[in-house]
């Protein structure tokens, strides 16, 4: 069965605003760049994260070097759903979808393919609650923000339990630490 | 000068108690007791806010005594019976303590003074609302952090209310059989 993938970046106190952290190395980027691109081959977003990232990587003018470039090409080719009930259309090999995240995703996931990358904050409550994600990759960033958006916000009806699988290294002091659901 | 340095239990989403103090989810284990034993038996003082320490209190003088009392136990207990508290806490009197100091007011001096002394690291052991107060002084010089395998969703936050975003260099990290992950930081200073 395909897997469902969830990778964020957060702080050490569990904040994951993205103007609070700083931008990604090479090698932490290169670490979401790989696992986006092994098994990989279809990405869901929540309609906020899509609107981050699109149409910024669709448009040339933001590669900036060989490394976005290559990003910037992948990810508009890549086949995505966006989770969202006011989106009227969505453009670069996107989907929308309107009805409920976690049961689209159950479905996808008895389909045939490769893995699905979730990327998303606001939805990780639910999609955690009901089972769906089957992988964490947290990169924790050896950073204090302690304000701002948090990995969940107080919408979680239980704890949730992770196995952590492995923890690697980086050269900037970021750990990523992968978990699957226990 | 001696450096103070935060232990903690945390979740991955960074909370260090669930909403009314919980913190059943926290695994500690053989493997981690003699982990942290190692780093403990070095530390001549320990910090404390007053919750912290009374639930310390309650437990770790007699720990070792216990017929049951494991290895842990009678480590922990003699370790914690001579070492130099100190307590932070407005209501509490240091008369009838032994080995053990209150700072119930001008925190900055105070705990400027202990760090000029010469001796080992000052471990700070969990106190959630002490820490928030010295982070506020900047009184913290390093995050040794025990990430545990679990979401809370909700609780008290490590680290609260903070000004200005804390950098922090990565130093070592192990990975324990439990689940847990060591992080252990030393704040960057300008």
């Amino acid at each position: 069965m395909r897997k469902v993938i969830l990778a964020i970046n957060m702080s050490i106190d569990g904040c994951v605003g993205l103007m609070s952290l700083p931008a990604p190395d090479e090698e932490v980027g290169g670490y979401f760049n790989d696992l986006m691109h092994q098994d990989v081959d279809l990405i869901a977003y929540g309609r906020k994260m899509y609107e981050i990232m699109f149409p910024y990587w669709a448009d040339e003018a933001n590669w900036a070097d060989e490394l976005d470039t290559e990003f910037g090409q992948r990810l508009t080719a890549f086949d995505k759903i966006v989770f969202s009930r006011t989106l009227e259309s969505a453009d670069y090999n996107t989907r929308i979808v309107s009805t409920d995240p976690a049961a689209e995703l159950l479905k996808l996931k008895q389909a045939p393919g490769k893995n699905i990358y979730v990327g998303t904050v606001s939805m990780i409550p639910q999609l955690a609650q009901a089972g769906v994600i089957d992988e964490y990759h947290f990169v924790v960033v050896p950073v204090i923000v302690g304000q701002g958006t948090r990995l969940v916000e107080g919408s979680l009806p239980e704890r949730l339990q992770l196995k952590l699988v492995e923890s690697k290294v980086f050269k900037s002091g970021c750990v990523a630490l992968r978990y699957v659901k226990s | 000068m001696r450096k103070i340095i935060s232990f903690m239990h945390i979740s991955l989403d960074g909370f260090v108690a669930g909403p009314n103090g919980e913190m059943n989810w926290i695994k500690v284990d053989e493997e981690i007791f003699d982990h942290v034993g190692k780093r403990i038996s070095e530390t001549d003082t320990a910090l404390y806010g007053r919750v912290t320490y009374q639930m310390m209190e309650n437990y770790w003088p007699a720990a070792g005594d216990k017929p049951d009392a494991g290895k842990h136990d009678i480590e922990h207990s003699k370790w914690y019976n001579q070492v130099h508290k100190v307590v932070l806490s407005k209501t509490m009197k240091e008369a009838g303590l032994t080995n053990t100091k209150i700072i119930s007011d001008n925190l900055l001096d105070s705990i400027n003074e202990i760090k000029q002394q010469a001796s080992s690291e000052i471990l700070l052991f969990g106190s959630p609302t002490a820490t928030h107060s010295l982070i506020q002084l900047n009184l913290i010089d390093g995050y040794w952090l025990f990430v545990n395998p679990i979401i809370l969703g909700h609780g008290v936050p490590l680290f609260a209310d903070i000004k200005d975003k804390i950098k922090l260099k990565l130093l070592t990290t192990k990975q324990f059989t439990s689940g847990v992950t060591e992080l252990n930081y030393t704040v960057n200073r300008p």
